[in-house]
């Protein structure tokens, strides 16, 4: 099933005199439950195209179709609003909410989304014991490790039941341990639940087990490809 | 507990320090607004109750041209229907008919110009108390020099007592305010300065047709208790007016210029000195509520009531015109000390919602990111600035709580010219503080209002937010 379509997707950055074409023609898909690495040098465009999946830049020129709905066209809070319901985001630098607890940071998004206290607490214990910190669910961020951080924030990304998560370099802050139980967790939550995963990452690791690769450059596709 | 509550309230605690010392600052600027207002206040509301119990009450009735020309000829016909129709307005507590006029005092060959007021002299204490201004004490050279052969007294105080002579005082408290005696002290004095001044004068009873004369004059006239005094004048329309009284007792104004001719007496004694049965210059009124609206109301019923041309009624503020602007001027002075205050203190409250909000940028693209509406950043940075300028605003007013009731119960007595400048005016040399009032939640209202103000500038850059910049720091 077809969650993403992006059609001639553009981005140009005006900077004063130059222009700066970081996106140039992207047509690509992305079906449900896929475990997809879009990997490429410094610059190539790889994170500007992932902003512009979650909704978080606009394209110059293009499409963004997700799951029937046309991202692209959509604008202020009800961008906002689609964001918290179908999108869930990992970034590079964890960016959990150092005020909050381990449980209280996944269960975040599902008080933005209304869900009663039972259904947070459920889901949110369910999330953290399935990203093995179900011990550590009332630590505050910075009591816990950069790997501990990122898993919490690969829970909150999976709290709202999104159509997909987009991590950007998520594991650029990690030692391998961490990386090797970070993409475990994710591996195994795409296989068992069929969650749509896609990644921008430099890591080989994360290459290593993409079942897709899309490679970018100088904000094109150059490669695309399907592992067996 | 709504979440944006508790990010607000664990956030207000993530930089302790800065919390406590902005807090800190709006504990001061709270504090020190509010003692002061409370000083300025009490002092106003002291100045506003010793002029209208000293005279006016809270409003009069008055024939029409009487407080420009004082002339008896001024004076109105006092009914039955018109007592009823003041009367019979709810706010009115008590009422005072006053005839007023000018004459001239003789004892011996002592004449001075002297002003007459007929009063009710039971209501009058009512409004005015009257009766707490009669002499009990007086300096006269036989019992200044009893005081002077006493041990008791140090030789600067010997030197107060010998300037005292000819004066009069209605407590113990005046002439030690003169006497510069500290309140330490006055146990220490009290009883033998008491045995030794003592004077014995009655307050006018009904029908009396006796008068009570102010200590100054009495002073220059060279008359006492048990003595008379005759009083010449012309009465209404023209007719001589002339008589002789006995002195009842002296009372003692503090000011200068009351001290100096005043004489009173009772309203049938004086309408018949002047010939003018019936007739009264004003109404004295006291009223239930004192508020400026609601008398301002009680002004409006009562003028509306009564109909008639020849008689206007005037609130304290309209008698009063030249204090009322004095008040106005020295408030106005006080606003703006404080609004420089404020202005400070807004500063600080800029600098630290700037900051607050600053810091977080990533923090706050991040929560948009995942779906967090952009206004709902606004309300938990507007609950942490309200937790911060609370913990200050409560602060702040309970640490002026002790010495507002310090200062309401034991006001500050002014000495030297300051005390004498103030009596000169006719106002007790005092400074109290105003009790608990609105001028309280002034403050909170406006420390509040400040934090709004500075929030705007955060909430605009908010709404401005690139989510993708603020995310990358």
């Amino acid at each position: 099933m077809k969650v993403i379509e992006v059609k001639n997707l553009h981005k140009t950055y005006d900077e004063g005199e130059v222009k700066v074409e970081a996106v140039r023609g992207i047509d690509l898909t992305f079906e449900q439950g896929e475990f997809a690495a879009i990997v490429g040098p410094s610059g190539s465009g790889k994170t500007t195209f992932l902003n512009m999946l979650g909704g978080l830049d606009t394209p110059t020129k293009g499409e963004i179709d997700i799951d029937g709905v046309k991202v692209h066209n959509m604008k202020g809070s009800a961008l906002i609003d689609f964001r918290m319901k179908n999108i869930g985001f990992v970034f590079q630098a964890y960016n959990l909410i150092p005020v909050l607890s381990a449980k209280e940071n996944v269960e975040f998004i599902m008080r933005l989304q209304k869900m009663t206290k039972i259904e947070r607490d459920t889901r949110a214990e369910e999330l953290l014991k399935a990203v093995g910190l179900g011990d550590r669910m009332n630590s505050r961020p910075s009591k816990l490790s950069g790997g501990q951080q990122q898993r919490v924030a690969v829970a909150r990304a999976l709290a709202s039941k999104p159509k997909f998560i987009l991590a950007d370099e998520p594991t650029a802050n990690l030692d391998s341990k961490s990386t090797e139980t970070l993409l475990d967790i994710m591996e195994k939550l795409n296989k068992e639940e069929n969650i749509t995963f896609i990644f921008s990452t430099h890591d080989a690791r994360v290459v290593k087990k993409a079942r897709r690769i899309i490679t970018v450059e100088d904000g094109k596709i150059i490669s695309d490809e399907r592992k067996s | 507990m709504n979440e944006n509550i508790k990010i607000a309230w664990r956030n207000v605690w993530r930089n302790k320090r800065r919390t406590i010392i902005t807090a800190s600052s709006i504990f001061f600027a709270v504090f020190f607004a509010v003692v002061l207002r409370s000083f300025q206040l009490g002092s106003y509301d002291h100045w506003t109750k010793n002029v209208i119990r000293a005279y006016t009450g809270y409003a009069q009735v008055q024939h029409i041209d009487f407080w420009d020309d004082r002339s008896i000829e001024n004076t109105f016909d006092y009914s039955d229907e018109l007592h009823e129709k003041i009367q019979n307005n709810e706010e009115i507590e008590s009422l005072v008919p006053r005839l007023e006029g000018f004459a001239l005092g003789s004892t011996g060959d002592q004449t001075k110009g002297i002003f007459l007021i007929g009063t009710d002299a039971s209501k009058e204490n009512q409004v005015t108390k009257l009766a707490d201004k009669l002499v009990r004490y007086r300096f006269t050279e036989k019992n200044i020099q009893q005081l002077l052969v006493q041990d008791l007294f140090s030789d600067a105080l010997k030197e107060k007592i010998q300037e005292q002579k000819g004066h009069a005082y209605a407590t113990f408290e005046r002439i030690a305010l003169h006497l510069e005696i500290e309140e330490a002290d006055y146990d220490a004095y009290k009883e033998t300065l008491e045995k030794a001044t003592k004077y014995e004068g009655t307050y006018l009873q009904a029908n009396d047709d006796g008068v009570l004369v102010a200590s100054a004059l009495a002073a220059f006239l060279q008359i006492g208790v048990g003595d008379t005094i005759v009083l010449l004048g012309q009465g209404y329309q023209g007719v001589t007016a002339a008589g002789k009284y006995p002195v009842r007792g002296l009372l003692h104004f503090p000011s200068p210029d009351l001290n100096a001719r005043m004489v009173y007496t009772n309203l049938q004694t004086a309408q018949t000195f002047f010939s003018c049965k019936n007739r009264i210059s004003s109404i004295a009124l006291n009223v239930e509520n004192t508020d400026d609206v609601s008398l301002s109301k009680t002004v409006e019923e009562l003028s509306n009531s009564i109909q008639d041309e020849e008689i206007t009624v005037k609130s304290w503020q309209d008698l009063n015109k030249e204090m009322v602007q004095q008040i106005q001027a020295d408030n106005s002075g006080g606003i703006l000390m404080l609004s420089v205050l404020y202005l400070i203190i807004g500063f600080g409250i800029f600098g630290t919602v700037l900051m607050m909000s600053t810091e977080r940028k990533r923090e706050f693209g991040v929560m948009v990111a995942v779906g967090m509406q952009k206004y709902k950043l606004n309300i938990i940075l507007m609950y942490e600035m309200f937790f911060i300028s609370s913990l200050g605003i409560i602060a702040g007013i309970l640490g002026s709580i002790p010495i507002i009731l310090y200062g309401y119960y034991n006001p500050i007595r002014l000495t030297g010219e300051m005390a004498a400048g103030m009596e000169a005016y006719g106002i007790e040399a005092v400074m109290p503080m105003m009790w608990f009032d609105t001028y309280i939640l002034n403050q909170a209202i406006v420390v509040f209002a400040l934090v709004i103000v500075s929030i705007v500038m955060p909430a605009i850059k908010i709404a401005q937010m690139n989510v993708i910049k603020a995310i990358r720091g």
